[in-house]
Parts: structure tokens; sequence; C-alpha cells
């Protein structure tokens, strides 16, 4: 009786176990459909988009270079030379941040006639965009910091795990908050103006092209709270043996990024009580 | 079968609420075809959309005993893709064979190189057939067809309407419509939907004359 007890608890476990893979597989599949349907779309509309992808944040780097030799000269920001600090700050702010996170915020609005797919769910298009942006954003930060450092405009990376986990966590973040925004922007249409200003705001409050040495103890206590400081904080203290990290913390980016993500779920039911994609 | 247990939805939240669908409990034998009329705003999207089960209802579930197609109508496409790419992408949520599917569609839909251009440019008829011929080639045993799909087009051509027949042999239809002569194609039997509530299934003809007086009434109230 004992023995046939065990054996019943054995099936009962084997069955949710082929159940959860069997859910995983076909969620796999929905979100590899996805992905190869974002990848099409987005070729078509604009053939030069990769090569695009990799001029926009070189154009970013070179404007505030430029700027920062007619304003103040040359300098070092942290120790780091003046390219180097600008390029790892764009790097963390605006391609593993801003980019990404601006990319799936637009995931439901973008896919809303897939909803009637009764197996697609919001989270389906959010999980696709937000992949092939990582993995995107990943390759064009590798291939551009490498090419600055084999150009000896800096040193390559002084803890390479350091500058991934950084990395990961901004990316994590914009996951978070994109999941967040992509339901807020459906259920309030004027929630999208207020969300350009944010994002404005933290291109310019991340410490992505100011050095915060100089600045005031109580504005860098102030810039502390802004999670995308931290990581480009982060990111920054990794990679250069001479950039020592303030107040901040990977965690903290983990903490922001998993209540955006946890709030964007919630919002996301509601999404469905107003309205299907029609 | 299909069984809507107390199924009710509210769209709006907050202060502003409007119930579309009041507590919905019934069986649908799907082992023949089923018309469901309402007039505009009855919630027959809403109703459709639950029973695939793209929309989870506000309180109440549905339980299906049968494989149960999307809500095959003219939107779900993406319209700068061609129509080739979108039946790629549909074969591949539903694990179907894309070769497989799309030699169905090519044969049955006469789209011809037209598959090979965006949907965009596709007329509703051209979106009709495409939508219906994907959806056929994929094993389902309930079609949900939202109005607007011309299933009963003016230029339904003899093949379109033998593999239609062919398939309900083994299949069934659930068309939600305004339009008794989209259901009567067919349906030989109907229920009507007013007022957040679904009558039972029952003969057309009966149907017919329950969905008349209603909206005779309704029109009594315009002014």
């Amino acid at each position: 009786m004992n023995n046939g007890a065990t054996v019943h608890l054995a099936e009962v476990r084997t069955g949710w176990l082929r159940s959860l893979l069997a859910g995983l597989r076909i969620q796999a599949r929905i979100i590899a459909a996805l992905i190869l349907r974002e990848v099409l779309t987005r070729f078509k509309r604009q053939r030069l988009g990769y090569v695009w992808a990799f001029i926009d944040p070189c154009l970013h780097m070179a404007m505030w270079f430029v700027l920062f030799a007619l304003i103040r000269g040359p300098r070092q920001y942290h120790d780091m030379p003046t390219f180097m600090f600008l390029a790892t700050g764009i790097v963390a702010m605006y391609l593993f941040f801003l980019k990404t996170t601006v990319y799936v915020a637009g995931a439901v609005s973008a896919g809303r006639g897939l909803l009637r797919f009764p197996m697609i769910k919001q989270l389906d298009p959010v999980l696709a965009r937000f992949f092939l942006e990582a993995a995107t954003m990943v390759v064009i930060s590798a291939v551009l910091l490498s090419a600055f450092t084999m150009a000896g405009l800096g040193a390559g990376p002084y803890n390479l795990l350091g500058v991934l986990m950084a990395s990961g966590c901004l990316l994590l973040l914009a996951l978070g908050f994109g999941t967040f925004n992509s339901a807020m922007t459906i259920l309030y249409p004027s929630y999208s103006r207020f969300l350009y200003f944010v994002y404005r705001a933290i291109y310019f409050s991340s410490g992505a092209i100011h050095g915060t040495e100089r600045l005031p103890a109580e504005v860098q206590r102030i810039l502390v709270w802004n999670p995308v400081f931290n990581g480009v904080d982060q990111f920054r203290s990794a990679w250069s043996f001479t950039y020592e990290s303030t107040l901040t913390s990977n965690g903290y980016i983990l903490l922001v990024a998993g209540f955006f993500f946890l709030a964007g779920l919630v919002l996301d039911k509601r999404v469905l009580q107003v309205e299907l994609g029609e | 079968m299909i069984r809507l247990h107390d199924v009710t939805k509210y769209y709006g939240w907050g202060r502003e609420t409007k119930l579309v669908l009041d507590g919905i409990d019934r069986e649908l034998d799907t082992s023949s075809s089923i018309g469901i009329l309402g007039m505009n705003g009855a919630g027959k999207s809403t109703l459709v959309n639950i029973i695939a089960g793209a929309l989870p209802p506000t309180s109440g579930y549905v339980e299906r005993h049968v494989r149960v197609s999307w809500p095959l109508g003219l939107k779900g496409f993406v319209g700068g893709l061609t129509g080739e790419e979108n039946i790629r992408f549909i074969s591949r949520i539903y694990g179907a064979d894309r070769r497989k599917v799309f030699r169905f569609v090519q044969d049955f839909s006469e789209l011809g190189d037209d598959l090979f251009r965006p949907i965009e440019t596709y007329s509703s008829g051209m979106k009709s057939r495409l939508t219906v011929g994907v959806s056929m080639a994929i094993d389902f045993d309930v079609y949900l067809m939202d109005e607007g799909l011309s299933v009963a087009d003016r230029r339904f051509t003899k093949r379109y309407s033998d593999v239609m027949n062919q398939r309900l042999d083994r299949s069934s239809l659930i068309i939600v419509s305004h339009n008794m002569n989209t259901v009567s194609r067919y349906c030989t039997r109907a229920a009507v939907l007013h007022g957040g509530k679904l009558s039972t299934v029952m003969p057309l003809h009966e149907a017919a004359s329950l969905y008349n007086r209603l909206a005779d009434r309704g029109a009594d109230f315009q002014p």
C-alpha cells in the first residue's frame, strides 16, 4: 500500500513536470515566432535598420565628445580618458537602458492584433521585443567598445564579469520599466507625453554625460536614487580600474526592476478589462 | 461541446464600467454549426473572443471539449508583412507544418502572386479568403467567425464552398452576426444575444422571429 502511494506520488510529479516542460516548449515556440515576425517587420520598414543601430550611439558619443572638448578642454573624468568615459556612459544608459526600454514599451500597443490568438498573452510580445533588443544591444556594445579599445581610445574592461553584471541589471531594468509603461500607455493615452519627459530626464541625470566627482554631496545623494545612475556607475567602475563607484549597487537596480515588472503584470490584467485589440 | 459557466464581462474600470455580458450560463452543442444573432453593440465580438479564450471574462469561465479556432475576422494580420509571411507566423504559433499550410492556402484562396504582396494592399474579400484558408489548413473542431468576414461573398467560387462543406463534415462553425443571411447560409440553429443575455440555441426560424421582434422593439425606441 505504501509502495502504491509512492508510485502514485511519482506519477503526479512526472505529470506535473511534463506539463510544465510542455508549457515551456509552447511558450518558447510562440516567443520565437514573435521574434522572427519582429525581425521581418523591422527589416522591411528600414533596410538600413541595423547599420543605423551602430551609427546612432556613435553620434551621441561624438556629439558629447565635441561639446566636452569645446567647453571644458581636454581633461579626464574619474581618471578615464574623456572618450571612453562618454562611450561607457552612452552604452550603459542609452543602449542597455533607454533604447531597450522604449522599444519594449511599444510592444503591446504595436501588437494588439496579436492578442486575438488565444495562446498569445500581453507578456509574450513584450518578452519577444526584449530578447531581440537585448541581443542586438549586446552585439552592438561589444563591437563598438572593442573597436574603441583597439583603436587606442582607452583601456579595455578591468573587470569583465562586473561589466556583464551591470549590463544585465540595466537590461532587466529596461524590461521591468518597459513592461510597466507598455500597460500604462494603453490605460492612459496621455501618459506617453509624460513618459517622454521621464526618458529625457533619465538621459541627463544618469551620470552618462557628466562626471559626478565634482558634484556637491547633496546632489550625489539625490542622483543615487536613480536606478540608471546606479547602472552607469556600476558599469564604469567595473570597466575602469581608476573609476570608483559612489553609493550605488546592482541589487538596488534589480529591486526597482522587479517592482516595475510586477506592477506591469498587475496593470496587464486591467488592460484586458479596457478592451481587446480591436 | 463548449460550456459557458456564468460568464460575465465588464469593460472599463473604476467608476466607468459597462456591463456587456451578464452571467451567461449556456451549453453550446457544437456537433453542428450555430449562429449567434445580435444587434450592433450587443457584445458579439466580446462573446466570440471569450469563447476563443483570447479575452478572459470578468467572472465565470468557459469549458471547451473541442479545439476552437482564434476569432476569425479581418484583423489579426500584420499589414506590413506579406500573406505568405503571415501564414508562416500563424503556422509557427500553432505548431503546424508551414509548407503544408501554405500549399493549402495557395490552392484554396486563389490569391496567386498576391500572397507575396503586403496585406495592407489586400481588399477585405482577399483578407477573408486568406483568413479562412489559413484556419482551414489547421485542424479545428469549431471555427469562430466574427462578422465582417465575407464568408458568403458574392464572388464565392464553387471551389471555396466545396472546401468549406468538406470541412464542415468534420468541424462546425459558430458565426456571430447581425445579419440573418450570413447565418442562414451555414446554420440551421441559432441563438440570440441581447441585453447581455444569450438565449437558448433554437431552430433558425424561431431565432429569426425572436431576433426580429427584438430588433423592431429597438426601432420603436428610436426617436
